[in-house]
């Protein structure tokens, strides 16, 4: 019985692979390559006769295909040969747009998907955005204008929902009215050789992986108005798993590598190996959970960052924990090299990340949880980050006397953002509520005086300090400051 | 220059030839001016006895004259007034596909003398429809076609025009819209005049503006072109022909390839050429590309007066060895002066239907290439008096060529590949890059970068004999940073 089973598994897996080879050219379909002429139901017409003939592979050659919302079926793939444009439709009718999260390309409970090749996917998600702003303000559609800008309907690039073995592999996506690449409650996801270009509108996300198991992301690169590469969890009941990203490159107006903003669920067992982030405007890596997740087992190892507006930032929040509380322990980040910004690091770019929180002074790296609810088991190891310094206390000041150290505001139900204390009293690393922190071999420059010592530890229990390297113009300093915290150990 | 005079005389008294002889109307010989019918047939008869009847013009009124295959016949001039169009049948099985030509046209001319198409009207090929309909013969069955790029070939699809050794030809004052294919070409003919022409021809895949195939003297002037793909193009199909003795004056042309260019097939050759005058705007690939990848000899090229906004790329000149079978191409003596150039930071034909396709990615914005063979270097080029103006902002994070030798020595060869300014990928100059040339001289060059670049403006990589005169290099930030790299080359500068 066992034998049989085994040759009729070889012999599944052989019709599989031969049904995959399929290949089916877009013309075959009556799909026209002008990029003028509405391809969205002979698209979806091509999509539904490979899945139902078994699966294979929709091919599209060197061309523009303009289309509206189409919808990936089980075992197709979609691949986009060199000079091939999956080409959005500047209107916004043309999408699901009755959808809560309407996209471009969509997938719902699908099967072995892939998108391939080394095409293009563009939204032309400003044109989209437009488009569906004018419509809001005929009347035609109602919308909230959060902020001045439509906040539903504006599609995706790229929407897959509860899809099982997805691969997307080589493509160019850019340009979405939202977000660009999502992945929601996904299990053995890949994502590799990936390039995300999205400035078009607000909220351009590069990748975004919403409580997704076995995830893969690697050899990428992301230049994205929002956070490059992001983590979330929306559902309180699920999270992301068994995450590993490597090799990427990215740039953003925001965060390079982020966990949150909305944080339900939670995070666990992360790889990021190798990654380096630049132009970027806010954090290299935010590890936030605002909202009751739970973040455990997140390593982060050879982090380059340039040109940086901030270095890390881990925080534990209170915002939509609806009574839950929000934990974050064991993370290692090791082997980083960060060069903060001395102006803003993503000036001239379109949809430039929005200066907020001044006055401050350059901000420094923090761990910041709650009262009571400790970020615990951090260990830094081999890292590296140059300020440029030069802060001035006469445009913003926080001293380190016990008045002025109470004096930074918990802000437990803010968004969670490396600059929203205003004036912090260290240049280098702050850190608050945490517990069993380790510091090795941790080299901190300011290349400008500072009047700030290096580091400041508020309510920490237990942390040992060895090797730590502070280079700051500003001699004869006290570089260490702590408060309230127990067990601080300092070596050389 | 003589020559160069010699050969617009003898043009022009064809010209006067043409202009005397005997006008004949269309419609005496029952042809339909509805847009409807299919006056192939009336057309061809009236050819046909006009040529018997010893020559003349045969006049297309205002009016819509649809048609297939024709063919033109010796001392026959079609002459299209304003107001009158010939339009292409949408039917693929209307047209030829000519035996001895191998490919498919609305209106063939082989072997034949004296003959032209003059007057402001339009030849419209309908190019969009025809080549659909083809696909959908093809996806059925009915006709057979690799589809390759999922696409009927070339040759498989109707260009509007296509001469083939023929003498005398005057094409002057028509619109040629929208073929399926190339639009026009000229090959193997003899005393080619085409003056005052517009070509619209984005329709469709391959739609060239104009294709002249192993040509002697050719004068092309006073012509705008809006075309898909290469805008006045010359072709060498033969090894034993070659593209002679031509004039470019005063043409302005938008590609979602290139402007000028010689090849891609390049077998015979590309000599005595002047190009004056010349304008492309909005266009994808290079403003001016020759190549030479298929044994071609490439000599005696002055290119004088070049403006090129919004174009991806300025120069590029490239030896290869395609399908050269062991004939051994050269690209020598070419001069290129007064080139003001603009090279735009986004797709300089966005919008465009058939727009050029995105590849060679990731890469920063190309520079103008010089690129030959180890052991075929292409040599004695004089660049003066150029100003490109470029974006900058080369960004090392995206795709990074370096300086190293290990770097320079990564670049590949691409021997045999088809040649594009993009090929190589991140080039590690952001102004223009040389490898295995001779001889050539920079003379008045400014080359600017709006934004600071990594790379240096100027690389050089084994090159003999290079020379700069009164270089001027202008970016952003870059104080005291070396502009020319240079790898095992030589080079002197003239004060």
């Amino acid at each position: 019985m066992k034998k049989t089973c085994f040759l009729a598994f070889c012999l599944w897996i052989c019709l599989g692979s031969i049904v995959l080879a399929d290949d089916y050219k877009a013309s075959l379909f009556g799909i026209k390559s002008n990029g003028t002429t509405l391809n969205t139901n002979s698209i979806q017409k091509a999509i539904d006769y490979i899945h139902e003939k078994g699966g294979g592979r929709l091919v599209f050659y060197v061309g523009r295909y303009l289309t509206g919302t189409i919808q990936l079926k089980s075992n197709v793939t979609i691949h986009l040969e060199e000079g091939a444009i999956l080409l959005g439709s500047s209107n916004i009718y043309d999408y699901n747009v009755t959808q809560t999260f309407p996209a471009l390309v969509t997938a719902y409970n699908a099967q072995n998907i892939a998108i391939t090749g080394k095409g293009v996917i563009d939204g032309q998600g400003r044109e989209v955005a437009y488009n569906l702003l004018d419509q809001v303000h005929k009347g035609l559609l109602k919308d909230a204008l959060i902020n001045d800008r439509p906040a539903q309907r504006r599609p995706k690039g790229i929407y897959l929902r509860e899809c099982k073995n997805v691969d997307i592999s080589g493509v160019i996506v850019k340009n979405a009215a939202e977000w660009v690449v999502v992945c929601d409650q996904c299990e053995n996801l890949k994502i590799d050789k990936l390039t995300v270009d999205s400035k078009a509108f607000w909220n351009n996300d590069g990748i975004d992986i919403v409580d997704c198991k076995n995830v893969l992301i690697s050899n990428s690169f992301i230049d994205s108005s929002d956070d490059a590469i992001c983590f979330k969890s929306h559902d309180a009941t699920k999270l992301c798993e068994n995450v590993e990203v490597r090799n990427c490159v990215a740039r953003s107006s925001a965060s390079g590598i982020k966990f949150g903003t909305v944080s339900s669920g939670g995070y666990k067992n992360f790889k990021i190996v190798n990654n380096k982030i630049f132009d970027t405007h806010r954090s290299a890596i935010t590890i936030a959970t605002p909202d009751g997740g739970a973040v455990e087992n997140i390593l982060v190892d050879s982090l380059y960052a340039y040109n940086t507006g901030n270095a890390i930032y881990l925080r534990i929040g209170a915002r939509w924990n609806k009574g839950r509380t929000g934990t974050m322990k064991n993370i290692t980040i090791r082997n980083m090299h960060c060069e903060i910004a001395t102006g803003k690091a993503d000036a001239g770019r379109e949809y430039e990340g929005p200066i907020e929180d001044m006055p401050r002074n350059i901000s420094p790296a923090s761990i910041v949880g709650l009262p009571g609810q400790y970020i615990s088991d951090v260990k830094l190891q081999n890292i590296n980050i140059v300020y440029p310094g030069n802060s001035n206390p006469n445009y913003a000041f926080r001293g380190i006397s016990n008045v002025d150290l109470d004096s930074i505001p918990e802000m437990p139900s803010a968004y969670p953002e490396f600059s929203q204390f205003k004036e912090l009293p260290a240049w280098g690393f702050y850190l608050r509520h945490a517990k069993n922190i380790q510091f090795e071999n941790v080299t901190l420059t300011s290349k400008g005086k500072e009047y700030r010592p290096a580091l400041v530890l508020d309510d920490v229990q237990g942390a040992t300090l060895s090797k730590m390297h502070i280079i700051d113009p500003q001699k004869q300093k006290k570089q260490i400051h702590s408060y309230r915290s127990t067990n601080i150990v300092q070596s050389k | 220059m003589k020559k160069y005079l010699l050969i617009v005389g003898l043009l022009c008294l064809v010209c006067a030839f043409e202009l005397t002889a005997k006008d004949y109307l269309i419609s005496d010989f029952g042809a339909k001016n509805d847009g409807a019918t299919n006056n192939a047939g009336a057309i061809q008869y009236a050819i046909n006895f006009i040529h018997e009847q010893g020559g003349g013009r045969l006049i297309f009124e205002t009016g819509t004259y649809v048609t297939g295959s024709i063919y033109l016949k010796s001392n026959v001039t079609l002459h299209l007034n304003q107001g009158a169009t010939i339009l292409g049948s949408t039917n693929p099985f209307d047209y030829v596909k000519d035996k001895k030509i191998g490919w498919m046209s609305m209106i063939f001319a082989v072997n034949q003398e004296n003959i032209g198409i003059t007057g402001k009207g339009t030849i419209n090929g309908r190019g969009y429809l025809t080549a659909n309909n083809m696909v959908t013969y093809i996806q059925t069955g009915i006709y057979t076609d690799p589809l390759k790029y999922d696409r009927p070939n070339e040759t498989n699809r109707p260009q509007n025009i296509y001469f083939r050794e023929c003498k005398n030809i005057t094409i002057k004052d028509i619109t040629l819209k929208d073929p399926a294919s190339w639009n026009q070409t000229y090959d193997q003919c003899k005393n080619l005049y085409v003056e005052g022409i517009t070509v619209d021809s984005k329709s469709y895949w391959n739609n060239d503006g104009i294709d002249v195939v192993d040509c002697e003297d050719v004068v092309i002037k006073n012509s705008y072109f809006d075309a898909a793909d290469d805008v006045i193009c010359f072709k060498s199909h033969s090894a034993d022909h070659l593209c002679k003795n031509v004039v470019v004056d005063n043409c302005v042309g938008r590609s979602s390839a290139n402007g000028l260019k010689f090849g891609t097939v390049s077998r015979g050759g590309f000599k005595n050429f002047k190009v004056t005058n010349l304008t492309i705007f909005d266009t994808y690939r290079s403003a001016i590309t020759l190549a030479a990848v298929d044994g071609a000899e490439i000599e005696n090229i002055e290119i004088d007066g070049v403006k090129s906004i919004n174009t991806g790329n300025v120069i590029y000149l490239r030896i290869g060895d395609r399908w050269g079978k062991g004939k051994k191409p050269s690209l020598k003596n070419v001069r290129i002066s007064n080139v003001y150039a603009e090279v735009p930071v986004g797709k300089p034909d966005a919008g465009y239907n058939y727009e050029g396709p995105v590849e060679d990615l990731p890469r920063n914005i190309s520079p103008a290439s010089i690129v030959g063979l180890v052991e075929n270097k292409i040599k004695d080029v004089t660049l003066k008096n150029i100003h490109i103006v470029y974006p900058g902002e080369g960004n090392p994070m995206y795709a990074k060529r370096g300086l190293s030798p290990a770097e320079l020595d990564g670049i590949p060869e691409m021997r045999d590949a088809y040649p594009e300014f993009s090929q190589f990928k991140e080039l590690p100059a952001w102004g223009f890059y040389v490898r295995h040339a001779e001889g050539i001289n920079f003379d008045n060059i400014t080359f600017t970068a709006l934004k600071k670049d990594y790379r240096p403006a100027l690389v050089l990589d084994d090159v003999k004999d290079a020379s700069f005169r009164s270089m001027q290099f202008i970016e952003p930030e870059s104080k005291g940073k070396q502009q020319i790299f240079e790898y095992q080359s030589t080079s002197r500068t003239i004060k």
